[in-house]
Order: structure tokens, then C-alpha cells, then sequence
């Protein structure tokens, strides 16, 4: 076997791609679908063509949780009210017409950080965790049934004082200790159903709080609320009635409410007024004609910080919580497409790894579609790794490297119009009065298993790299250990193992490798792996 | 980077309709021997399509930037299936029925993600190592040894 065979293989089996006649057209309805609008902050129906084409399974919603900085796009429903290029179709539909901003927000907060039930002020979430230290609420601290309570709570009918429509809660997804997230389907084993994301304030003993619940049925594009009124758009898969519910962040009455009948993949405005609200839960509860299927989404949209220019970033106290800053305002500049601010985060192995200024600039479009996606992302988490303590195991390396750690983020991150769970690092480095983040880098970490792949509990995880060089597993965001095994040391590179232990839990767990070369070089990659 | 490349647009509808009528079909063969998927392929394409007009007044390149966009659709594609997969009981083949069985094929498909991806861009698309580290996110090294251990794992199958 040659390089043409590989290449004669390849040119046969692309031949067998084919292409759709229409797909001119069907491009010309996304783009017009797509818009240029307001900021989605969840996102409920998929597109019927993709979710023709790929399994809904247990997943399935998270593909469909949109987070805020990717654009807008439409729930489609191919049925109706479809966007069509009429005669000219070998012409581009033209740019959706946008309605100017007239006080245009300067930034989004962290969505989905924020408690929706069963409290929604930190006074509320104080003497819950009170009731679960004296023991009184051990329910909330399983996020399951801190899922359970709260969807019973939901579909109970006030009418009827009986539970409106019956769910079955799925297993915990764990993001990080911290976060994440109960698929359901209800009725039960139904297709509808959708997911309810949790987070808690601490480690174990700290309860469980939901942060937003999210339909495959509904979902809701938000731009913002500024304090004065809230801007917004709905799309439902299904006809219906929809009840419109919208309450004050730090009360429980609503501040409106409303039903209306609502027609699928028809854009549904929620512009109200709502003057000095510290913030707004917005629920949205269809009950669909015929089938009567109820469906809710419910999200939490703080108030946006005024346009002033923020105050400077307090100076961090220690080198984690300034690693923590520099990686929130690194991800921040990408998505906001500040160049300067990026570069100047930049650490000088990176700044020349990636070719100077220039070759930064060139590349820049692309990295802030990638890294920017987890700005705005409502559960990442950031968790930073010390890999050195100062002065300590540093005597083979240069005299002056500074504090080194690796930043972990796991969460949500919608790309390309969909959201899947994912894990990222990078390295960073600290110095008496800055942190730079490390991550660009020629060092070569190739994971045995691929990211997003199933292991078994007691899986064997590996990676290969550098020989010579130190090597550190993180599990979860933990604190990073030694290989268990490191074979090769005497060629060009390593094998190097980890197994856990205690044996993986079921569900999802972030993994990360972090090499540091001799020279002070370091890098580090990082895959989600499922353990069922 | 690619002679395709243009760096003068006058507008963007005439433009984004020549991309198509360059790039449309390539870019559906590439991301069916990405994915092994024939609707999927169009699909992942089509999404890049609209996220190329969604970004038209950022890309310096837009065929580049479509290509990018593609590989990424289909990287992310690939990554949920994993997932599905992994609720399902029964794990699918990559590829869809229909076909003579092609051994080289089937090992392609059982690479990992990165493998195969530096693989087709080398091999089929014939980027240079710059081009698909920059498509990659990596550097030149990764992506010769992504190849390099992608080709020995292809003659190693062969070969048994």
C-alpha cells in the first residue's frame, strides 16, 4: 500500500457522494432562517433535515440547547411559514432586515449561572443549604431529585391539583462538580420531553440549584434586558397554546402573564416592558393541539451591566483566581473580536508559536469561532490546575519559569448550530504581577482514546508525548498526577497511562493531559469521555 | 494559502453564489469521506454555507473559511455520534449500505478523528501540512505524525 492507493481509495469513495439538485435553495431557506438577530440564549426544535439525520437519543438535548454567542437560528418547521426564495433561484436570498438596536448591550452576563428553583435569591439558596446541613433536605443534594421536585413542580396543575403530565428523569450528566445536567421525557420514553440543567455553589454538601430548563419543544432567542424592557423571540415545534409567564428574578410573583395561540416555526416576540428588575425568569409553558402535550422552558435573564466601561479587574489574590481572570477575559476578548486585548493575554512561547502579530491577526477569525463559542456558554466551568508549587520540583527545569497551571473548561458550547458538551484546557503561566495564558504551543499530545469517545469505568487512558518530558493526567479538574505507566522514554516520545482510581463513575468526565517539556515548554489537551 | 483564495469581494451575494458553484460539490465529497454519511454530508455543508454568510464580513478567505467550517461540522458530527452510539445499543457502521466492502475504507472510518481528517485533507484535498494544521488547530508536527501514525495504522490493517 502506497500514498496513491490512499489516494485512489479516497477520489472512488468521494465519488459516491451525491448532491441534491435543490441545495442552492436549501441554502437560500437557511440563510433566511439564520437571520443576523438577537443573541439565542436557548434553543429548542432542531431543523427537521438534521434531526432526520442523526439519532435522538438520550443526548438529544443537548443538542438543542443553544447557547449566547452563537447567532441566531430560526426553529424551522418545513411545513409552514417557511422563508422561500421565490422566482430567482440561482440567486442568494437577501440579508434579513434588522431592526437597529436602539440601545445596543455591551455584553451578555453568564447565563445559566443563576438559581430559577427552588429558590432564586442567594438569601433563599442560604436557608435551603441551612435546612440541608441540619439534614432537613437531603433531596437537594442529589441532582436528580432536585430535578424531579422541580419538574413536578412544573407540571403540576393547579386547576386539577394533580400532576398535569407525567415525566421519567434520566441520568445525571455531571459537567463538573459544580454543574450539570437531567435529560427527561415526558410523557415518559416520549420523544418530547427536554433537559434541566443544575448547578450548585460547592463541592459535596453544597445543594443543587436549577438554572434553566430547556424544551425540545420551545425555544427562546434573547437579546438582553437592560433594566427597562426585555427583548426576545420564541419558536415552538408545535401548535398550540402558549402561556407566556415572566417573573421577577428576586420575587415569585409574576410580573405578567398571558396565553396565546402560537402556530410552529412562527417567530413569537416577548418584548415587554419591566422597569428595575434586578433580573427576569422567563417560563414558557405550550400545551400543544391535538395531542394536549405540555412542554416548558424556563430561563433566567439578568440585567446587563451598563455601558460604561467596566472597572479594571481587581488584582487577583492568588495565582489560580488570576488564572481563572485571564482565561475568562481571554475567551471574553475572542468572542467580542478585541484582538488587542487577546494578544496582550498572550504569553510570549504563544505569541511566538503562533507566528508574531501577523500571523495572530491572520489566524484570529478563526480562533475567535472556536474559542470564542464558550463566552456566554450558560455551565462552563473554569477550573485551574497548579502544576508546580514554587520552588517545589523545579530543578530540572529553567531557573526562571514562572507559576504554571492549566485552565479546564467543561460546559455546553454551541457551534455550527448545535451545543454539545465539550472540554477544553489550556496552560498558563504566572509571574509576580500577570498571568498569560499558554496555548499555542508545537508540542504533540495525541490522546489514546478520541474525544467524546465511551470508556469503560477502568479504562486505561493514555497519550502519547514528548519523551523526556513531564507528564500529569486531570480528571474532572482534579489535582493532576503522574502517569501510572510511561513507556518509550528513550525515543522520541512516550506512552504514558492513567487509570483512575477509584473506578470512573457512570456519566461524563473531562480528561487532561499536560505535558511540560524540559525547556519550560508546556501544553495540554483535553477530550470528554462517557462512562455508561 | 490555496490559489482559490480571493481577497476582493464587491458584494457578498454574487460572491457567496460563486463559492457555491466552485465549492459546493468538492465540499460535499469532502464531508462525506469525513463522515461516511451521504445526507449528513450535504447537510454539514449546507450548515457551512450559512455560517460562511453569517460570517461573510470576518472571512478573509471564505473558501477556506468554508472548508474549515466543514471539517469543523463534521468533527462535531462525529463526536455526537460517538455519543449516540454510546447510548444505542447497537453501534452503526460509519458507512451506508450499498457499497462493495473496501478494506482500506473501513479502517479509514475506524481511525481517530484527527487521523482521518489529516489523512483526507492530505490525500484528497492535497493541502500542504500548514493548510491542515491551520483547518486543525494544531501544529505542522501534529499533523505529520497524525498522518504518519494514520498510514502505518492503514498498512498495518492492510497488511494482517
Amino acid at each position: 500500500m502506497n500514498d496513491n492507493d490512499v489516494r485512489e481509495m479516497l477520489e472512488r469513495r468521494a465519488g459516491e457522494a451525491t448532491v441534491s439538485s435543490d441545495a442552492w435553495d436549501r441554502i437560500a431557506e437557511r440563510i433566511a432562517e439564520d437571520g443576523t438577530g438577537p443573541t439565542v440564549l436557548a434553543f429548542a426544535p432542531p431543523r427537521r433535515r438534521f434531526k432526520a439525520a442523526i439519532v435522538l437519543g438520550a443526548i438529544a438535548a443537548a443538542l438543542l440547547v443553544v447557547v449566547a454567542s452563537m447567532a441566531v437560528i430560526q426553529a424551522s418547521d418545513t411545513s409552514e411559514e417557511q422563508v422561500r426564495v421565490a422566482d430567482d433561484r440561482t440567486s442568494p436570498p437577501p440579508l434579513p432586515d434588522r431592526e437597529p438596536d436602539s440601545d445596543p448591550p455591551t455584553a451578555v452576563p453568564a447565563l445559566g449561572q443563576r438559581p430559577v428553583w427552588p429558590a432564586t435569591t442567594d438569601e433563599g439558596l442560604a436557608r435551603l443549604q441551612a435546612e440541608a446541613d441540619a439534614g432537613r433536605r437531603p433531596d437537594l443534594l442529589d441532582p436528580r431529585a432536585v430535578a424531579g421536585g422541580y419538574l413536578s413542580e412544573r407540571f403540576f396543575d393547579d386547576a386539577s391539583r394533580r400532576l398535569a403530565q407525567n415525566f421519567a428523569v434520566e441520568e445525571f450528566f455531571e459537567g463538573d462538580a459544580t454543574s450539570g445536567e437531567i435529560p427527561y421525557t415526558s410523557p415518559p420514553g416520549a420523544s418530547t420531553g427536554g433537559t434541566v440543567l443544575v448547578r450548585r455553589a460547592g463541592g459535596d454538601g453544597a445543594i443543587w440549584f436549577v438554572v434553566s430548563s430547556i424544551s425540545r419543544r420551545i425555544g427562546i432567542q434573547v437579546a438582553a434586558y437592560d433594566g427597562k424592557k426585555l427583548t426576545g423571540e420564541a419558536s415552538v415545534a408545535g401548535g398550540g397554546t402558549l402561556k407566556v409567564e415572566i417573573s421577577a428574578a428576586d420575587g415569585t410573583d409574576p410580573l405578567s402573564s398571558e396565553s396565546r395561540p402560537v402556530t410552529a416555526g412562527k417567530p413569537i416576540d416577548l418584548r415587554q416592558q419591566f422597569a428595575g428588575k434586578p433580573g427576569l425568569i422567563v417560563r414558557l409553558r405550550l400545551a400543544e393541539a391535538p395531542s394536549g402535550t405540555v412542554s416548558f422552558t424556563e430561563i433566567r435573564v439578568d440585567k446587563l451591566p451598563t455601558a460604561s466601561p467596566p472597572p479594571a479587574p481587581p488584582t487577583p489574590q492568588t495565582f489560580e483566581a488570576g488564572a481563572q481572570a485571564a482565561a475568562r477575559r481571554w475567551v471574553r476578548a475572542l468572542s467580542s473580536k478585541d484582538a488587542d486585548v487577546a494578544w496582550e493575554l498572550l504569553a510570549e512561547d504563544s505569541r511566538r508559536t503562533v507566528g508574531g502579530r501577523a500571523g495572530f491577526d491572520a489566524r484570529f477569525t478563526e480562533l475567535a469561532g472556536g474559542w470564542g463559542a464558550w463566552d456566554g456558554s450558560p455551565d462552563t466551568s473554569y477550573r485551574v490546575v497548579s502544576l508546580l508549587d514554587e520552588g517545589a520540583g523545579k530543578a530540572d527545569l529553567p531557573s526562571d519559569l514562572p507559576r504554571l497551571g492549566v485552565v479546564v473548561l467543561s460546559g455546553r458550547v454551541a457551534q455550527e448550530g448545535a451545543a454539545s458538551f465539550q472540554t477544553m484546557s489550556f496552560p498558563v503561566r504566572g509571574t509576580q504581577d500577570k498571568v498569560q495564558i499558554d496555548p499555542f504551543t508545537d508540542i504533540n499530545i495525541e490522546l489514546d482514546k478520541a474525544d467524546g469517545a465511551g470508556v469503560g469505568s477502568r479504562t486505561v487512558l493514555g497519550a502519547y508525548a514528548p519523551a523526556g518530558a513531564r507528564v500529569w493526567f486531570v480528571l474532572d479538574g482534579a489535582t493532576p498526577v503522574g502517569p501510572d505507566t510511561s513507556e518509550g522514554a528513550d525515543g522520541d516520545q512516550q506512552h504514558a497511562t492513567f487509570t483512575s482510581a477509584p473506578a470512573l463513575s457512570p456519566g461524563r468526565h473531562s480528561f487532561t493531559v499536560v505535558v511540560l517539556r524540559v525547556d519550560g515548554g508546556v501544553a495540554s489537551r483535553s477530550a470528554t469521555y462517557t462512562v455508561t | 494559502m490555496n490559489a482559490e483564495m480571493s481577497t476582493t469581494r464587491p458584494s457578498w451575494d454574487d460572491d457567496l453564489l460563486a463559492l457555491y458553484r466552485q465549492r459546493y460539490e468538492p465540499m460535499v465529497r469532502l464531508a462525506y469521506l469525513l463522515t461516511g454519511n451521504r445526507s449528513v454530508a450535504e447537510e454539514l455543508v449546507q450548515d457551512a454555507f450559512v455560517s460562511v454568510h453569517r460570517n461573510w464580513q470576518r472571512a478573509t478567505f471564505p473558501s477556506a473559511y468554508l472548508r474549515t467550517a466543514v471539517v469543523n461540522n463534521a468533527h462535531s458530527w462525529l463526536r455526537r455520534r460517538v455519543l449516540e452510539e454510546h447510548h444505542a445499543a447497537a453501534r452503526p457502521s460509519l458507512v451506508e449500505g450499498g457499497f462493495p466492502a473496501d478494506e482500506m475504507w473501513d479502517v479509514l472510518e475506524h481511525l481517530p478523528e484527527r487521523q482521518r481528517t489529516a489523512i483526507v485533507l492530505r490525500f484528497y484535498e492535497d493541502l500542504p501540512d500548514a493548510d491542515i494544521a491551520l483547518i486543525l488547530g494544531c501544529r505542522v508536527p501534529t499533523v505529520r505524525t497524525a498522518i504518519h501514525r494514520g498510514l502505518a495504522a492503514l498498512h498495518k490493517e492492510i497488511e494482517r
